[in-house]
């Protein structure tokens, strides 16, 4: 038996910032877990979802288990729903915001825990985003969820962060074949090298940028992107398997 | 001056020819309507026709047939795009049977919607509605296309926005201000022939129907960054000396009036 998904209010959110400011100031405190049943701090869903106690290994694991639990929920009180999503960030905060060997906890930026509804934000939200591209491309997308649950994946916010790319099967799942080792389960070293290394993703990025001007990209395959793809993504297609 | 270049072959359908309305739903989903007009351009009668909507994680693709044949497809709902949400609409002719390149494109085109203003009317500020928390506005910049943000928290904010005259004689001078800022300032964009099609250039002549007849000056230097602040405070008083804000504020204000 599980808890039931509430939704933090304002002033719920505004104490999960005030708790989140104060890590970031170096205190170790405690996760407030009275804010997710206090009447004032937090308030019902309109619908009966429970939530588990899980470990999640890898952000998959919390897409798949997130999306689970909400199918029975119109999209429409999913998306952009601020109070849900922080309401089950501050449920998951020892997953996505590990206390550290010293006992302190590092969060970063509060829109990776209370989310942002706008396009700049909104795919940097811990569990929402990992939700979301779940949600478009299932499994299909192994690059984009590489790592713990509490870490931004590198693939995720550079790919998640272009409405074209994000949305886009072909192209999501062209990324996933090149960049993303299957036999290790893991992203391949040096894929996402922040210089503009050939064939590296930020060249794909580029690339892709580029052909989306000239073909119809969304009515492709990944194995058809890749097919697009200029000479210095040779190596990562021949380790890919398609030479 | 900025110049775009094209280098891809692929023709540009002007917004004119296209017109997307939003068809809101009592229950379920909206759809929307579609009229496309490509007479003219000299594209291929076999060559297919998407239209595809778009927002932040949103997609939805559509055939509309081939560029002889246009054929609406019976579904065009939007699924479960929330009804109150801004979505852009792209149209693209492609290659048939092909390497699926695109011959033909029209992006951002700003849906109508049946209650607003008249579907031939161009919309340059369309309203989103987004959980803004304690902000009742923002102006979006960033976007594809600017838009006017409400918070979808407060009731009746729609209506509001089109008609509460305090929200008008307050809200939109400032959203006039932001937007020739960026536009002027920020940008450099200072020649509405620079590219017609681009929302900046819209503006500009918005500017110019306004009565606001001298183009911006274009430069960065401080003299000429003092007259394109001129020009903004010209264009903005424009803009409320033609929509009378200053009559409908003191309306608003006086006793009996809420």
């Amino acid at each position: 038996m599980g808890d039931l998904v509430r939704i933090l209010t304002d002033e719920g959110i505004r104490s999960f910032r005030e708790y989140l400011a104060s890590l970031r100031a170096g205190a170790s405190d405690n996760p407030p877990w009275e804010l997710l049943s206090d009447f004032r701090s937090s308030a019902n869903f309109d619908f009966n979802v429970e939530v588990e106690d899980l470990e999640f290994s890898t952000g998959l694991d919390a897409a798949k288990y997130l999306y689970e639990i909400l199918s029975t929920v119109e999209y429409s009180r999913v998306d952009q729903n601020v109070g849900l999503w922080s309401w089950l960030s501050l449920k998951y905060i020892d997953q996505l915001c590990p206390v550290r060997r010293n006992g302190s906890r590092r969060p970063g930026q509060d829109y990776r825990f209370i989310l942002e509804p706008e396009f700049r934000y909104y795919y940097r939200h811990l569990l929402f985003g990992a939700y979301t591209v779940f949600r478009l491309h299932g499994s299909k997308a192994p690059l984009l969820f590489d790592g713990p649950p509490s870490e931004m994946n590198k693939f995720r916010l550079e790919l998640a962060c272009r409405q074209g790319f994000i949305t886009n099967k072909g192209i999501i799942e062209a990324a996933s074949l090149l960049y993303y080792d299957t036999q290790r389960g893991r992203a391949k070293p040096g894929a996402a090298a922040t210089t503009r290394k050939p064939g590296t993703l930020f060249r794909f990025i580029d690339v892709v940028q580029q052909l989306d001007l000239t073909y119809d990209l969304h009515s492709m395959t990944g194995e058809q992107v890749l097919n697009l793809l200029p000479k210095e993504f040779d190596e990562w297609r021949r380790e890919a398997g398609r030479p | 001056m900025i110049r775009k270049f094209n280098y891809t072959g692929r023709k540009r359908i002007a917004r004119s020819r296209v017109n997307i309305e939003i068809i809101p739903a009592k229950t379920g989903p909206t759809s929307f309507e579609a009229s496309i007009n490509l007479s003219g351009l000299t594209l291929p009668k076999n060559a297919e026709i998407f239209i595809e909507a778009y927002r932040r994680s949103f997609f939805r693709r559509f055939a509309f047939g081939t560029v002889s044949q246009i054929t609406p497809p019976k579904d065009r709902s939007l699924g479960d795009l929330d009804p109150r949400a801004l979505a852009m609409f792209r149209i693209k002719v492609v290659e048939s049977a092909g390497k699926g390149r695109i011959l033909a494109v029209a992006d951002r085109i700003i849906p109508h919607r049946t209650e607003d203003e008249p579907a031939n009317k161009m919309c340059l500020l369309p309203v989103d509605f987004v959980d803004l928390g304690q902000s009742i506005w923002r102006l979006d910049l960033l976007s594809d296309w600017p838009s006017l943000q409400l918070n979808i928290r407060i009731e009746d904010i729609r209506e509001i926005a089109r008609s509460n005259a305090h929200f008008l004689s307050l809200v939109y001078p400032e959203v006039v201000r932001q937007i020739f800022y960026k536009i002027v300032v920020e940008e450099d964009h200072t020649d509405s022939q620079t590219d017609p099609e681009d929302w900046m250039s819209q503006w500009l002549v918005f500017a110019n129907l306004l009565g606001v007849k001298e183009v911006p000056p274009s430069g960065v230097t401080e003299p000429i960054l003092q007259d394109k602040l001129k020009w903004i405070d010209d264009a903005v008083e424009a803009f409320c000396s033609n929509n009378k804000m200053m009559e409908k504020f003191a309306q608003a204000m006086s006793p009996g009036e809420k």
